[in-house]
């Protein structure tokens, strides 16, 4: 095709011409490009050979990610659906420490938002890197303020589970805490951790050049799950009785602390479990002092053992209903010691009705010696003391009932009278609960079942019991511990209009030198409400009151209000006139 | 062979005056290079087009459903943070504590009485009431028929 003539130009224009560079231009041009592209060859052959790896390792880094989908924790309910535990949503905040030019300024807007020094955001923040945490779960008016500092590009927030405890103190040594990754480290949320913990999920995230997310190419790889729910034997209003009376009654005896505890006799199951001082899951205090379970702890029990001895007495036929024996008011021992009554008074002739009711130190330890030292060990251990009870929280003591090859002469004297044995309040609670069940041994529990995610219910455990106790022998001790608070050492522990039964306790504690500690003493009592039909059994403990110190007035009162209280909650009718309470001063 | 001859009559006709033209030989006509590649253009740059719209649109509904999900995820945030309120003002210390502002105080056992109540009077209504009409009962039917449908779970 014939080409168009251009336009003449130039000086020499004249005649019609052809379009022509010269061509050295030309070759410059060629030249220039011809370098360009070889520059654009090799600069492409070098990302994709040597350095092809790495890149694409970067590529993928900051396109694609996997990320962990949260599980949720399952949430704990009382027994009436109240909620204990559950979760709320809050940010976590971390810094860019790439994006950071001015780690000072940046430290002097954060760190007092955070909570931190500003040098220690400098510190974190000069580690360098893409990520570093500066607070986990912070309050949503906390993350607020930090997002209205316009630091993009410098801070990030993850959204994170974090526990949260509807009632505050309520129950917190029984509830126990989690971690900031929300793993259980106490209580019923470390005891059923497997249970209550979700199992996370995973996912591959693609992100777009600004960095948003593209949903198209999200892959889920594994589905989270929920964790289960826990339903617990607890009811929170009971457990709010016995705190705030057992609160009541550490506080006005200026007491070191103490534990309650109330158990439904026929099933084990735990209505209530109190520990003071407790602490609020919500803000757990630094150190494992303040976490403890005073309700799962031993302690040396005094009078209240004695029940247990009788028991064992009456179930052996080593005494009856006609069994006597003259108290002098003490009693020399193997071993050069010598048993003496609280009071110093002589009971003279008591029966075994008056072994509780008195709360007889001489009789007591008559009784244990007549049993003597392989009856007494097995009745005890029989009774579930000296081993775990296997209620379903972390940390419960054994209690301490040494094997009887290791008493001494003067052991199954002492130990009639609640010494040289540590029992914890559960397993007395436990033991009364079989005296008024009929001799049945129950298990103690806190939760009675687990709700799945799909809304399915499943008990925790069936019912464990085991006779120990012939069901005359209970009723006989029952009935014997019934004059306890109706004319005994107990009659601060009566409820209007039920019949209580109950035993009380002092004990001296015991010094980590050997012997015991002048004017420290554990009051105690621990009882059954109402007797025609026990429904309740009930423990109080209080640790070194100050002013008074017997079971019988310490923790005896403190029963009544929370016995009377739960009674009502629970709605137990008054039973039968309960025999006319004589009020005296208590004694042990 | 015997057979009829065939017998030819001719007519006069008049032909018509012009003559015969014979169209010259045309090359067909070629489009313009221009307007061959809008054509080209055009049939595979409109479908390229339409993909990258396509594309485009996927990825803004993406945007427009990533922004539900994170409002989604944000009202249940705010649901859980309501709902441990909720828990937290039904706490019994707190409730407690309103009591005693308004002058509440526990019954004395004298203020209580129990009242005894047979097993079948329990499970029996107190106050027998006459059966609804069958249109209330249809009625009825109906409204709880979709009611189950609604909370049926969806595949």
């Amino acid at each position: 095709m014939k080409r168009a003539a251009l336009p003449p130009r130039g000086p020499r224009s004249g005649a019609p011409q052809v379009l022509a560079l010269p061509r050295w231009r030309l070759k410059w041009l060629a030249a220039g490009w011809l370098v360009a592209l070889a520059t654009v060859a090799a600069r492409v052959a070098y990302l994709q050979t040597p350095r092809f790896d790495h890149l694409r390792e970067l590529g993928r880094r900051q396109q694609v990610e996997t990320v962990t989908l949260s599980g949720s924790r399952g949430r704990i309910y009382d027994r009436a659906g109240r909620e204990l535990a559950s979760n709320v949503i809050r940010d976590s905040v971390y810094a860019v420490p790439r994006a950071i030019r001015d780690p000072e300024g940046f430290a002097r807007k954060v760190g007092p938002l955070l909570g931190l020094e500003p040098s220690a955001v400098v510190e974190r923040v000069r580690r360098g890197g893409y990520f570093v945490w500066l607070a986990r779960q912070v309050s949503p008016e906390v993350a607020g303020r930090l997002r209205q500092l316009g630091l993009e590009q410098e801070l990030g927030f993850e959204p994170e589970e974090k526990r949260v405890y509807p009632f505050g103190r309520l129950a917190g040594p029984v509830l126990g805490f989690t971690g900031v990754d929300n793993q259980g480290l106490a209580g019923l949320e470390l005891r059923y951790e497997q249970a209550l913990r979700g199992r996370p999920g995973r996912a591959i995230r693609v992100r777009d050049a600004f960095g948003r997310e593209i949903l198209e190419g999200r892959q889920v790889l594994l589905q989270p799950r929920r964790g289960q729910d826990l339903v617990l034997a607890l009811d929170s209003v009971v457990q709010h009785v016995a705190e705030r009376e057992l609160v009541r009654t550490v506080e006005h005896y200026r007491a070191q602390g103490g534990a309650a505890v109330a158990m439904d006799v026929r099933t084990g199951e735990v209505l209530a479990l109190a520990s003071v001082p407790g602490f609020d899951p919500n803000s757990v205090p630094d150190g494992t002092e303040a976490w403890r379970n005073r309700a799962l702890e031993a302690y040396e029990p005094g009078s209240t053992l004695k029940a247990a001895v009788l028991a064992a007495a009456l179930e052996e036929g080593v005494v009856d209903a006609g069994w006597k024996v003259t108290c002098p008011g003490w009693l020399r021992i193997p071993g050069g010691y010598t048993v003496r009554e609280a009071h110093g008074e002589a009971h003279g002739r008591v029966g075994i009705a008056d072994v509780v009711r008195l709360s007889c130190n001489v009789a007591a330890a008559r009784v244990g010696a007549e049993l003597g030292p392989a009856r007494l060990h097995r009745y005890l251990r029989q009774f579930g003391f000296g081993e775990p009870t296997g209620v379903d929280l972390p940390g419960e003591s054994a209690g301490i009932l040494r094997d009887p090859s290791q008493w001494s002469g003067s052991d199954p004297y002492v130990l009639a009278i609640g010494q040289g044995v540590a029992v914890t309040p559960l397993q007395l609670v436990r033991f009364v609960a079989a005296v008024a069940n009929g001799g049945w041994l129950v298990r103690p529990r806190v939760a009675v079942a687990m709700r799945d995610p799909e809304g399915g219910l499943r008990r925790v455990a069936a019912d464990e019991r085991v006779r120990v106790l012939s069901p005359r022998v209970a009723h006989t001790l029952l009935l014997a511990m019934e004059r306890t608070v109706a004319d005994g050492t107990g009659t601060a522990a009566a409820v209007q209009g039920y019949r209580v039964a109950g035993k009380t306790g002092t004990a001296q504690k015991p010094s980590p030198h050997g012997g015991y500690q002048p004017g420290r003493y554990v009051a105690s009592f621990v009882g059954v409400v109402p007797v025609d039909q026990p429904r309740l059994a009930i423990a109080v403990v209080v640790d070194e009151p100050q002013g008074a110190y017997y079971g019988g007035v310490v923790a005896a009162p403190a029963f009544s209000r929370i016995a009377s209280q739960a009674l009502w909650v629970l709605g137990v009718p008054p039973g039968e006139v309960a025999p006319q309470a004589v009020r005296r001063p208590g004694g042990d | 062979m015997i057979a009829a001859h065939r017998r030819h009559r001719t007519y006069p006709v008049i032909l018509p005056e012009e003559s015969v033209v014979v169209a010259p030989h045309r090359r067909p006509r070629r489009a313009h290079p221009l307007a061959r590649g809008l054509v080209l253009l055009t049939l595979f740059g409109a479908p390229l087009l339409g993909h990258v719209w396509l594309e485009s649109q996927a990825a803004q509904a993406g945007y427009r459903l990533r922004a539900l999900r994170q409002e989604v995820a944000q009202l249940e945030r705010e649901r859980e943070a309501l709902r441990s309120q909720a828990a937290a003002l039904r706490s019994p210390d707190r409730l407690e504590r309103l009591a005693a502002r308004w002058g509440l105080k526990p019954p004395s056992p004298d203020q209580l009485a129990a009242v005894v109540v047979p097993g079948d009077l329990v499970s029996r209504p107190a106050v027998a009431s006459a059966p609804p009409p069958w249109w209330e009962r249809l009625a009825r039917f109906l409204h709880d028929t979709a009611a189950v449908a609604a909370e049926r779970p969806r595949p």
